[in-house]
């Protein structure tokens, strides 16, 4: 069991920077996930933990040990590949085995640790076959079996789930978070799927071009995020974007996009004020917190209605994505099943703008 | 593993192939090769072994085993028995048909015609210019290419023998032995029969057989019979001999024993129908004869000699029958029935007569079948070897390494792979040709200490690099230069020989030398590389010494030194190789081995080797360079995790993957180096004892008379061991083995 720092790692490929002055601190027994779109970066920087790329400066510490020269089998660090990389000359017997022989285990042992991890995955009918005669599924737990016999002190895993189907997938989702519960180890996750992210994480960090953009852990990433770009990455539906300015009248603080104007609540007022916040900016709202005005929750009622022009409908069931136009800009709501629109309608929307943002124009960082 | 129940159904297979193989031993007990069937029954007992106690990975190939002999006992047994009948019913008749008594129209290629004018020749080597003289010329004279030519001052017959080089006008004729004219002939030798002669050869005068006279031991030359010399034997007729024929000089081995008993063929009457004739052609009329009595169709088809009137007619099985016109298009003359058919239809009947005959003596030379069998199988594995072992990790660099000059290289390869290998050939001869033993003592020991020296350097080297390789490097720069090195050496320089000598009018004698030396030196360097400059002198005692108090500053300049050298250590073999090649070549050529004996590399399997694995490294390289592109890397990158070496890796991970290429490329080494013809039949033209199958299958083709029969079950014997090695690397030969490593 083992904490992981990364210390103003940078990694460059020639010209091309992969990974910039990264500095992340992972708790001991943490799950924490890497996030980004891809060519983030992210790959790369778990590919540094495991060894299989060369640090260009900073350091990586695994426990209290720096690893820049250590070659990865000597790292305690086990992987789980995205293609899962089983060895296809091999039984899934001695797929698991592999590691541990190479590490001159004895046999008893190796047949323990073996048994018991075909176990916690249940997968002790398959240890006879090849991985070609396995799906999806099956091979994506022998991968992971794999690592787990080894009880190493780290795992890595690089998208492990993105080539399963998706009902696989949302189950496979909830047995690594159980997995991870019973073998107490730190994991460092990669994933450009910000749901798995959100569900799986007991901290998130977002990377963009191969900065660090925010580590915090999945609630805090969603009510506060740093910037825009983290904003616009965590939550789906994608959080709306208004360039707008902020108006004061009569003591009161609205945001004016144009074509709609909102009140600002005292508390965001008060706070916006202390900040010194510029009057041209740009204003975030998520597509849950935009409401039909016939269906607004008890707190809300009595807020400023926005009238828009409903531009296509998506009913889901549970809920209904509305596309909405008002003036230059287009938005989307999260809205009640129950509201009856069609394209062309005129809503009345009521946005609940305590759980408003707002971000700096130029440097995209968020003010609220 | 865990234990297996024996499994009945092995060990009873087992048994009984192992009772086969003994039945066949008994059977065929008067054989003198009868003991090989001993391996069948070896292999049932491996088989019932394996059945009984092996745990499942043994009884796995005891399957296989099992599955093998299966193919092939089915094949026999029903292939056999077809083409035995194809082969009964073919017709004799169609087979003697056309005899063709044409004179010799392809000249055999001599390599001296191959050889560039201004090509470097060894430095003992004088050169002579002969000039053209008449036979009426009293002075010393020799016999080249048909025409008398003046010995130079001071020179006899007696010294003709002597590796020199002969110029007549401006033409280069060979350093080779010229032929001394025997004592009292002025004899003409026929232009394109100028041949070199072994030390042994005897010329003997052959006089015209008369008429009336019978002897024991007759010949027959071009129709005519002649008499074997006195004190000869029929039997010594088919050595290595110069046969001098009405003043002409005709070359060895070629001259046919003729069966004694002989009839004359009547003519055929007209419109008399006989049950057996023949046809023979006279001067471009063909004419029929009657089979002399005593003789059926079946007889007739002997390759033997008859008597038609008062010409003699050669009637050897089916030469052209083939392409007669009735029985064009035929089915039965498919080129493997016909072979098949050939091989078991022999003169008398249908039996294995043309095999045990062909095993029993392959050819007119004093080569056994064994000794040529372990030839082929030496230069066929040995080719098949170093093409998988250069291959494979030269083809890992091309495909795994970046480093610069990767695409030209690979590119070179292609462009190697397009040129005509015969364009080597000459080159070849002479790189291999410089490698020949001396008498010069100093220089062995100079050659030898030299060489034990580097040796001693080259196993301390990798020693520190096998301490030292603690860290997966993925450029590895040197080494894969290193590999360049080593098959520019071999692979691309004999390319460049030719094209240089093209250019330059005089190609110095030791460029060749010097640019072996840069290669080796650019290898060692490589290897060696920026560690070499930075951290080795480090290393040096007197820099090494610990000063008082700094006790650590020796560990970190090692491990300075050994950060430089985390390389995988199976790069190493083809440095070496080429290093050891080199050295050892010349410390041969100085020192020389065998007591002293000449010693020529060219005239060996070895050199041969070298020669062809020269020209199939591209085509290794290039073909498993394919198939590892094809293994993903994530496999390796796992594996490394794993806890696995790069060298584990290579050999646990990367080998097995790379079966179908590796077997692939075995293959292809394998054949080319079994049926490889053209490069042992030049190089090899001295030294009899390294002759290889293809060369006797070759040579069983007469310039007049092919034994057709023998020569069919010769092909057939040389085709079996192509065919098991095939049977032996089928399973590997598939695609999709990788089939389920990642998704997709």
């Amino acid at each position: 069991m083992a904490s992981i720092t990364y210390d103003h790692v940078t990694k460059r490929f020639g010209d091309v920077i992969a990974v910039n002055d990264l500095n992340i601190f992972v708790e001991d027994k943490e799950f924490l996930v890497l996030v980004g779109p891809s060519g983030c970066g992210k790959s790369t920087a778990l590919r540094l933990l495991a060894g299989l790329e060369e640090v260009t400066s900073g350091t990586i510490k695994i426990g209290d040990r720096v690893v820049n020269d250590v070659p990865p089998k000597d790292r305690d660090i086990a992987m789980v590949f995205q293609s899962y990389a089983l060895y296809p000359h091999m039984s899934v017997y001695d797929n698991m085995a592999f590691g541990l022989r190479m590490r001159k285990m004895n046999r008893g042992e190796i047949d323990r640790r073996v048994k018991e991890a075909a176990q916690i995955l249940g997968i002790e009918h398959l240890l006879d076959r090849k991985p070609r005669a396995l799906s999806g599924g099956q091979r994506q737990r022998v991968a992971l079996g794999r690592a787990i016999v080894r009880e190493p002190q780290v795992f890595l895993m690089d998208e492990p789930l993105s080539n399963l189907d998706a009902k696989l997938r949302v189950a496979m989702r909830a047995e690594l978070v159980k997995l991870h519960r019973r073998l107490e180890t730190t994991v460092v996750y990669v994933t450009h799927d910000q749901v798995e992210a959100m569900t799986m994480g007991t901290r998130i960090a977002v990377l963009k071009d191969g900065i660090l953009q925010q580590l915090d852990t999945p609630q805090n990433l969603y009510d506060h995020p740093a910037n825009r770009f983290v904003a616009g990455f965590i939550g789906s539906p994608a959080m709306n974007f208004f360039e707008a300015r902020l108006v004061a009248e009569g003591g009161e603080l609205y945001v004016d996009a144009g074509s709609f104007r909102v009140r600002v609540p005292p508390e965001q007022a008060a706070v916006l004020r202390e900040r010194r916040v510029p009057a041209e900016i740009v204003f975030g709202i998520r597509p849950e917190d935009v409401y039909d005005a016939a269906f607004v929750p008890g707190g809300l009622q009595g807020g400023d209605t926005v009238e828009a022009l409903v531009d296509v409908v998506e009913p889901l069931g549970a809920e209904m994505y509305v596309y909405l136009v008002s003036g230059p800009h287009t938005f989307l709501g999260r809205m009640d099943s129950r509201t009856r629109v069609w394209p062309g309608d005129r809503m009345q929307i009521v946005m609940h703008m305590a759980h408003m943002h707002i971000f700096d124009r130029e440097t995209d960082q968020a003010y609220l | 593993m865990r234990r297996q129940p024996p499994s009945i159904g092995l060990v009873v297979l087992g048994t009984l192939v192992m009772a086969l193989g003994a039945l066949l031993w008994y059977l065929l007990r008067d054989w003198p090769y009868a003991p090989a069937f001993s391996i069948i029954s070896l292999l049932g007992l491996s088989v019932a072994l394996a059945g009984f106690w092996g745990n499942r990975r043994w009884r796995r190939v005891a399957r296989q085993i099992l599955a093998q002999l299966a193919c092939i006992l089915i094949l026999i047994s029903v292939l056999f028995p077809v083409l035995w009948i194809v082969g009964m019913s073919m017709d004799p008749r169609d087979i003697l048909r056309p005899l063709d008594l044409s004179p010799i129209t392809n000249i055999p290629t001599n390599l001296l015609h191959l050889l560039p004018k201004s090509f470097a020749l060894p430095e003992e080597t004088t050169v002579f210019h002969l000039q053209p003289t008449t036979s009426e010329d009293p002075s010393p004279k020799t016999l080249i290419m048909g025409a008398f030519h003046a010995l130079p001052e001071g020179w006899t017959r007696a010294d003709l023998r002597r590796p020199d080089v002969w110029l007549i006008g401006s033409d280069l004729i060979a350093w080779a032995p010229i032929v001394p004219l025997p004592e009292g002939t002025d004899t003409l030798i026929d232009p394109g029969q100028v041949t070199r002669l072994s030390d042994e050869v005897q010329i003997e005068a052959l006089l015209p057989l008369e008429e009336a006279v019978r002897p024991d031991g007759w010949v027959v030359w071009e129709g005519r019979p002649y008499a074997v010399p006195r004190g000869w034997s029929l039997k010594q007729v088919g050595n290595p001999t110069l046969w001098l024929l009405d003043n002409r000089l005709l070359s060895w081995g070629i001259l046919s024993p003729l069966p004694p008993p002989e009839n004359p063929v009547a003519p055929l009457a007209e419109g008399e129908k006989p049950t057996c004739y023949l046809v023979i052609k006279e001067k471009g009329a063909e004419r029929r004869y009657t089979c002399p009595p005593g003789y059926r169709t079946e007889v007739a088809t002997e390759p033997a000699y008859w008597l038609a009137g008062g010409t003699l007619g050669l009637c050897n099985g089916g030469q052209s029958s083939a392409i007669s016109k009735d029985n064009l298009g035929d089915w039965r003359h498919s080129p493997a029935i016909w072979l098949v058919g050939r091989s078991i239809v022999d003169w008398r009947a249908s039996s294995l007569r043309s095999f045990a005959s062909v095993i029993k003596q392959p050819t007119l030379n004093p080569v056994s079948f064994p000794q040529l069998l372990l030839n082929s199988t030496l230069l066929a594995t040995g080719v098949a070897f170093f093409c998988i072992l250069v291959g494979t990790t030269a083809a890992y660099a091309f495909s795994r390494f970046q480093f610069p000059g990767r695409q030209a290289g690979m590119l070179g390869f292609v462009l190697v792979l397009m040129m005509p290998s015969v364009a080597t050939l000459a080159p070849l001869y002479a790189i291999l040709n410089t490698v020949q033993v001396g008498p010069n003592a100093f220089r062995a020991i100079l050659w030898f200490v030299g060489g034990f020296l580097i040796a001693i350097g080259g196993i301390l080297f990798l020693l520190r690099v096998l301490e030292g390789m603690r860290k997966w490097r993925r450029r590895n720069l040197g080494l894969s230069l290193a590999c360049l090195a080593f098959i520019t050496l071999w692979g691309v320089v004999p390319f460049m020989v030719p094209a240089a000598s093209s250019w330059v009018a005089q190609l110095p004698a030791g460029l060749f030398g010097v640019l072996q030396w840069v290669l080796v030196a650019l290898t060692v360097a490589l290897l060696i590389g920026p560690a070499g400059v930075r951290g080795l002198p480090g290393l040096l005692p007197g820099v090494a010494t610990p000063p008082r108090g700094q006790p650590r500053v020796w560990q970190e300049r090692l491990r300075a030194f050994r950060r430089h050298f985390q390389r995988p250590w199976f790069f190493l073999p083809l440095a070496f190789l080429s290093l050891g090649l080199v050295l050892g070549l010349n410390a041969l050529r100085a020192w020389g081995i065998g007591g002293g004996e000449e010693f020529n590399l060219r005239t060996t399997l070895w050199g041969v080797g070298i020669a062809m694995v020269a020209g199939a490294l591209p085509f290794s390289i290039w073909n498993m360079k394919g198939f590892i592109d094809t293994i993903p890397k994530e496999l390796e990158e796992a594996a490394l995790i794993d806890g696995a070496s790069p060298t584990q890796t290579f050999f646990q991970i990367m080998l097995p993957l790379a079966m179908p290429g590796l077997a692939v490329t075995a293959l292809f080494g394998f054949i080319s180096g079994w049926t490889e013809f053209v490069l042992s039949w030049q190089f090899l033209a001295d030294n009899m004892n390294q002759f290889t199958l293809a060369m006797a299958l070759y040579g069983m083709q007469g310039e007049r008379n092919t034994p057709w029969a023998n020569f069919a079950a010769m092909s057939i014997l040389v085709s079996i061991p192509v065919t098991l090695v095939f049977f032996l690397l089928q399973k590997y030969i598939v695609s999709g083995l990788t089939v389920g490593a990642v998704k997709g």
